[in-house]
């Protein structure tokens, strides 16, 4: 794949609309994207929170007559939880924060009674980036979730990688491990991580893709700097998945290319049993709008 | 030449030029008659640091020519070691071999810093070579008898020196197995995940000269037909040159297991110092003494 366009075609292919419950739909940031996917016919908002604040966003009258639904509470926590236990009880196929807080957002779907994370799953974030200079999607985690990933974390995020990755159509994803070297030091305990998490991947103990690392975003990435540097890796340059030793280094890449690069990107919450859209403000409206059409091909995998 | 038998060793000794052992406290039969041994196959010169009326008494009592070697006089064992020490690093000899002395004490000579054998943040370790006799070439291991419980450092120290030992011994480009719990990279066992950790440093071209697989059963390491019905891909398996031990206990049994359960020979050598250095224990027979200078000579 190598356009985030494609995602909208095969969300639109699925033939149903993705009902999607947007916790405290009174933003402006999310409700034109929101509305877009509406009028295209793939996406049925279902909008909790004031319906009055709701309806008083331009960007809602942008809303399909008879393709939404408004369900009217006014207090922001009540919105939230309604929206959470819908999306549980089946009642929505997709979670997507509006006007509330991340933190208290987040709050609520990491609850064990009320939420949607299965025990002891690790909650990550994958994001597909379209980028003028590579040649296909690349995706990269964790840009928002984990601030310093363990071991097992890193493994979660190779996992919810490769299952988007599947679902994108990639199936075999090319897996690197991104440290600043290729080399493997105990001075730097992420390349420790990765050595052991390619050699799980020899053994066969994580599967559906090729992983290999420590690399660095030139080898993972670009071919001739593979060559140049005589390192064998079954990645040579053609990585469909980045995974980020932590956030700062993630944050910063995908910052800096959305930035200084251009490009598109689509990113999601992993590890929950339904997908959970959470966008950040400073997004392009095309970006929101792939990252609501990724949740709908999802939630078929969810 | 690769060495496939431990008396091949003796062969190609022979047509080298003969290597000074410094015998230290070399005042005991068993000490004497393994260097006098190796002196009269022509494959050593013999330097014994010890009470020299002493080892002449020996000499008589076992019809040993003291004329072949050379007998430096020193008053007790207290000494003997740092003696023999300062005989290597004066130049005078090739390698150090252990006599009736504490191998405590002779650990210490090698180790001391103003005067003994060591380099600067170097690791010392011990390093077997095992003739099995049901194994089709010989084993090199590692380490059954000074560090017990390495860090992935001292394993990289260890990996490095059985490469080298197995060089020595003509071994092109041995291949190296990891021993672990399970051939599975399970990060909570440190003998996986360290053998893993090994491995990916080998593919990155971090340690060199082998071929480097791991973790690895045991099986999968002596046994090809194991390594087919568990679906392990990897010239190392079955076929290995060298075994790299997570722990002493694991070393020192399977040690123990070839000498007394299969009755097999081997020597062993103290890798790490700036010279070979032969530990051999009261224990040892004849032959594997024997074996022991010789494979300290071949690395000399």
């Amino acid at each position: 794949m190598k356009h985030l366009s494609e995602i909208v075609t095969k969300a639109k292919a699925l033939g149903q609309k993705t009902k999607i419950a947007v916790a405290v739909a009174e933003d402006a940031n999310t409700m034109g994207a929101l509305a877009r996917a509406a009028s295209e016919g793939f996406v049925y908002p279902i909008l909790i929170g004031s319906k009055e604040r709701i309806m008083a966003l331009p960007q809602a009258q942008e809303l399909p007559k008879g393709g939404y639904n408004i369900i009217d509470i006014q207090d922001t926590d009540k919105a939230t939880k309604e929206a959470v236990r819908m999306v549980r009880a089946s009642e929505a196929d997709v979670l997507m924060k509006g006007l509330v807080g991340t933190d208290q957002f987040l709050r609520e779907v990491l609850s064990k009674d009320r939420g949607l994370l299965p025990p002891k799953a690790v909650m990550s974030y994958t994001c597909a980036l379209e980028l003028p200079k590579y040649h296909k999607l690349l995706l990269i985690a964790d840009t928002a979730v984990l601030p310093v990933p363990d071991l097992n974390q890193k493994i979660a995020m190779v996992n919810y990688s490769v299952k988007m990755a599947h679902t994108l159509g990639i199936k075999q994803p090319k897996v690197a491990l991104i440290s600043a070297t290729e080399k493997v030091s105990e001075g730097m305990p992420n390349t420790i991580d990765y050595a052991l998490i390619s050699k799980m991947a020899e053994r066969g103990q994580i599967s559906g893709c090729t992983i290999d690392g420590p690399l660095d975003v030139f080898l993972a990435c670009d071919p001739p700097s593979v060559q140049i540097k005589g390192v064998p890796t079954p990645i040579a340059g053609d990585a469909d998945i980045l995974i980020f030793p932590n956030l700062e280094t993630a944050n910063a890449f995908y910052k800096g290319l959305m930035l200084f690069a251009g490009g598109e990107l689509a990113g999601l919450i992993q590890g929950t049993t339904k997908p959970v859209v959470v966008m950040s403000r400073s997004e392009s409206e095309n970006s929101k709008y792939y990252c609501i059409a990724l949740s709908c091909l999802m939630k078929e995998e969810s | 030449m690769e060495i496939r038998k431990l008396d091949q060793m003796f062969e190609v000794l022979k047509t080298r030029s003969k290597k000074r052992l410094v015998a230290a406290w070399a005042i005991d039969a068993h000490t004497i008659m393994a260097v006098s041994e190796a002196v009269k196959m022509g494959i050593i010169e013999g330097i014994l640091v010890g009470d020299e009326a002493k080892i002449i008494a020996v000499c008589k009592e076992h019809e040993i020519d003291p004329a072949q070697f050379r007998i430096v006089h020193c008053d007790s064992d207290a000494v003997a070691a740092t003696k023999a020490v300062d005989l290597i690093n004066a130049g005078e000899g090739d390698f150090l071999m252990k006599g009736l002395l504490s191998t405590d004490r002779y650990m210490r000579a090698i180790l001391n810093k103003e005067r003994g054998l060591m380099n600067p943040g170097a690791i010392l370790s011990h390093v077997t070579v095992a003739e099995p006799m049901n194994y089709h070439k010989l084993l090199i291991f590692g380490d059954v008898a000074i560090i017990p419980l390495p860090d992935l450092k001292q394993k990289i120290a260890i990996t490095n020196y059985l490469i080298k030992v197995a060089q020595f011994l003509g071994i092109k480009e041995p291949k190296v197995g990891l021993q672990a719990a399970s051939e599975q990279t399970l990060p909570k066992i440190p003998s996986c995940a360290d053998a893993a950790i090994i491995a990916k440093m080998a593919e990155r071209g971090q340690i060199k000269g082998g071929i480097i697989e791991g973790p690895l059963g045991m099986d999968l390491i002596i046994d090809k037909e194991s390594a087919v019905i568990k679906g392990m891909q990897s010239p190392v398996c079955g076929d290995a040159d060298c075994i790299l031990f997570p722990n002493i206990e694991a070393g020192n049994a399977f040690y123990k297991t070839i000498v007394k359960l299969l009755k097999s020979h081997l020597c062993a050598i103290v890798m790490g110092a700036r010279v070979p250095c032969v530990l051999t224990s009261r224990g040892d027979s004849e032959i594997s003494k024997l074996y022991s200078i010789a494979l300290a000579a071949m690395l000399a």
